[in-house]
């Protein structure tokens, strides 16, 4: 411990609180103690800032029964680690863990807590946890919290900004993911600020040491926390690239950030040329293995690859930041204003904004408008379109085509005229032989009976009669009267009619 | 076609994708390959440029999340208020102008949430939530004006301080929410932004939307810095009378 017998305590923490922040005593501390005081400081804040860093989820817990519903049942600091452990595990390389990720491992822990949960209230429980850990309170602003650290004796504050997740865009352009930053990693493998590059290197050698010694579920354990730190690591020098890359004005890219990646590469190709000979030997033991030493040798190789794919994404990532980072040189040379002095838009934006007067706040809509919410794509109708349109030739209107197919028809039967082309000739021949002189219907009928005239033609006769009865002018052809008296013959009753040639 | 011709074709193509709001380089693959050649062919850059700036827009951004455009002072291609929201009275714009500079102050509050990767998706927002972070803002924003300027206070000042008022505690019949009111307002602005692309429906059923890429895009790269610029501008302005 950096805590040695040199420095006594009374040294550090015994002052009274009147003491701190007042400059150090005239007389200079001894050059070894004041190296170790500075040592010290520097490590008592770093394990300030890993005890401040778990707050946000403690006080999702502390704060718990305030809320209008009762998750008496659900020990949220569990869940949020349980979400952040999910979360770590699927990050690589521009990938994280997705909602519904994060939902699967929830589940089965929320159905313990409470076995009847309803569905609506596991949303619920997850919106929480991903409310806190993204502070979604604060939209999303990075956590702050001060804190006190030790400067040559004296106590400073500082401000401790940090995040545990982030959402972000995937790859393809239309998922979100989510990502732990590299606080929330700290966090999960509980480093209190110790060097990464030295964790790393110290985690290789435990690794060996318990893998040849036959001690596998430490080993496991050890794996596991060596693959975490790997991807820890990762992050840290993905983030430090992309900080570089973001903004190339600020970085010192030669002087700063070319040292880094040599750096980095010589430590990720010594930690992959280790896991590649520590795989080597595990796989033969595991070939010989049976029983339960299977098991967990398989579980160690497979802890033990997702590490070494995590040093294979970031030695590719190094290989090519240089080229990446002179095309974003040459890009962001073309883009105007630098994302540099960014303003905070509430305080410096928006604040104004509600002071100012109302009319240059109405006719600052339009400019409001234009800056945030894009541009208007018009449909323009040009001259050239305008002609063409008017000298086109006239639409053909192609008319909507009958269905000339016929409908399913059954033919009607047919039945026989009433009277024959013969019936109609021998009732003519008949009138015009018989009439020549002014005859009685009744007459005729015995007449026509007499010359044997077919039962149709004497109807024909008599029908003939009738129509003429009173018939116009232009359409009478002979004349026909009452008779005055009633008959009854052929077949027939009714009034005789007296019928001549005019 | 002449190989000149050809490239301007292409920038053209470049340019329509630009315009088209919901369009991105990863629902079309063409798009990809255009932006992909902006930013390798120099030849074809200067063309799209060209022509951009002759239409009276400029690039915002050029990356493979798209090609972000923004229209100039007497542009076919600006806003009008029409566009937004038809036969707005002048007391509306005015409220329709802060909820515009609210969302983005809601979704990047802070330049260093502002500064983040392009990436990383910005905080949930809710017509509630929006009205209710306004209200916060119009609140504070009274009680800690100098007393200079309220003593000076233009009848137009109180009109429109008026009227975010009545919009902020305008009531609705049967809970149905007017749009009218602060909270109806803040919809229309949110699903305006998302009939831009510069929003996204995270949840239709408890209205939450989220900043896009190409939101955090237009403020990080040029709307934010503008926006300072105007505000910088009127309060000298302000100063100077």
């Amino acid at each position: 411990m950096i805590l040695g017998n040199n420095i006594p305590s009374d040294d550090l923490f015994g002052g009274s609180p009147s003491s701190f922040g007042s400059p150090p005593s005239n007389s200079p501390p001894p050059r070894t103690a004041s190296l170790e005081l500075r040592e010290l400081g520097d490590a008592v804040a770093r394990r300030t800032r890993s005890l401040i860093a778990p707050a946000p989820i403690l006080e999702l817990e502390a704060d718990k029964s305030k809320r209008d519903v009762d998750l008496s049942k659900h020990d949220l600091r569990m869940l949020c680690l349980i979400a952040l452990d999910t979360v770590i595990d699927r990050m690589g390389f521009g990938s994280g863990a997705t909602r519904r990720d994060i939902q699967i491992a929830l589940a089965p822990i929320l159905y313990a807590s409470e076995p009847d949960l309803p569905s609506e209230r596991e949303r619920l429980l997850l919106d929480i946890i991903l409310d806190a850990l993204l502070n979604e309170k604060r939209q999303r602003q990075r956590f702050v919290s001060r804190y006190a650290t030790l400067e040559g004796g004296a106590v400073r504050w500082l401000e401790f900004e940090y995040a545990l997740l982030e959402e972000r865009q995937t790859e393809d352009g239309e998922g979100r993911v989510f990502r732990a930053s590299k606080e929330a990693i700290n966090l999960y493998t509980s480093m209190l600020g110790l060097d990464l590059e030295d964790a790393s290197i110290a985690d290789a050698a435990v690794l060996r040491y318990q893998a040849e010694r036959g001690r596998l579920d430490d080993a496991i354990q050890t794996a596991h926390q060596a693959q975490i730190r790997a991807k820890q690591y990762a992050e840290h020098i993905r983030t430090r690239l992309e900080v570089a890359r973001r903004d190339v004005e600020q970085a010192a890219w030669v002087g700063q950030v070319l040292p880094v990646i040599d750096e980095a590469l010589k430590l990720i190709g010594n930690r992959m040329e280790k896991e590649r000979e520590l795989r080597r030997g595990l796989e033969l033991r595991r070939d010989q293995a049976s029983g339960p030493d299977l098991a967990k040798l398989t579980r160690l190789l497979n802890e033990i690859e997702k590490s070494e794919r995590t040093n294979l994404d970031l030695h590719r990532l190094l290989l090519t930041a240089n080229q990446q980072f002179r095309d974003e040189h040459a890009r962001q040379r073309l883009r105007r204003p630098s994302a540099a002095l960014l303003p905070n838009l509430e305080t410096d934006v928006l604040l104004p904004w509600l002071d100012s007067p109302s009319a240059g706040a109405r006719d600052r809509f339009a400019t409001a408008l234009n800056l945030t919410a894009g541009v208007h794509a018009p449909s323009v109708i040009g001259l050239d379109a305008l002609w063409s349109k008017l000298l086109s030739p006239p639409v053909i209107v192609i008319p909507v085509e009958a269905d000339t197919e016929l409908p399913a028809t059954t033919e009607l039967a047919k039945y026989p005229p009433p009277f024959a082309r013969e019936d109609f000739e021998v009732s003519a021949r008949f009138l015009r032989n018989e009439l020549t002189s002014p005859r009685r219907l009744s007459e005729l009928l015995m007449t026509a009976r007499n010359q044997s005239l077919s039962d149709p033609a004497c109807r024909l006769v008599v029908l003939l009669s009738m129509q003429q009865f009173g018939a116009a002018t232009e359409y009478r052809q002979f004349c026909v009267e009452p008779g005055g008296l009633t008959f009854a013959a052929g077949g027939f009753t009714g009034d005789d009619l007296l019928l001549s040639r005019q | 076609m002449s190989n000149l011709a050809t490239i301007a074709h292409d920038a053209g193509k470049l340019i329509a994708y630009a315009l088209r709001p919901r369009q991105t380089p990863w629902t079309s693959s063409e798009y990809a390959g255009l932006l992909q050649r902006y930013e390798t062919d120099s030849q074809f850059r200067a063309i799209v440029n060209g022509v951009t700036e002759g239409l009276g827009m400029r690039i915002v951004d050029a990356t493979r999340n798209g090609l972000f455009l923004t229209a100039t002072e007497g542009s076919p291609f600006r806003l009008a208020a029409d566009d937004y929201k038809q036969n707005m009275s002048a007391q509306e714009r005015v409220l329709h102008g802060v909820i515009q500079v609210a969302i983005a102050a809601f979704s990047f509050p802070k330049a260093d949430v502002l500064d983040q990767d392009d990436t990383v998706a910005p905080a949930h927002i809710t017509p509630v939530k929006l009205a209710e972070y306004i209200r916060k803002f119009a609140e504070a924003s009274a009680t800690h004006s100098p007393a200079e300027v309220q003593a000076d206070d233009s009848a137009e000042r109180r009109a429109w301080r008026d009227a975010l008022a009545r919009a902020m505690t305008m009531e609705t019949s049967g809970g149905k929410e007017s749009t009218r009111s602060l909270t109806g307002m803040c919809r229309h602005a949110l699903d305006f932004l998302e009939s831009q692309g510069l929003m996204r429906v995270v949840d239709e059923d408890n209205a939450i939307y989220q900043g896009t890429t190409a939101y955090r895009i237009r403020l990080k790269y040029h709307a934010a810095h503008e926006l300072l610029t105007l505000m910088r501008s009127a309060s000298a302005s302000a100063t100077t009378h």
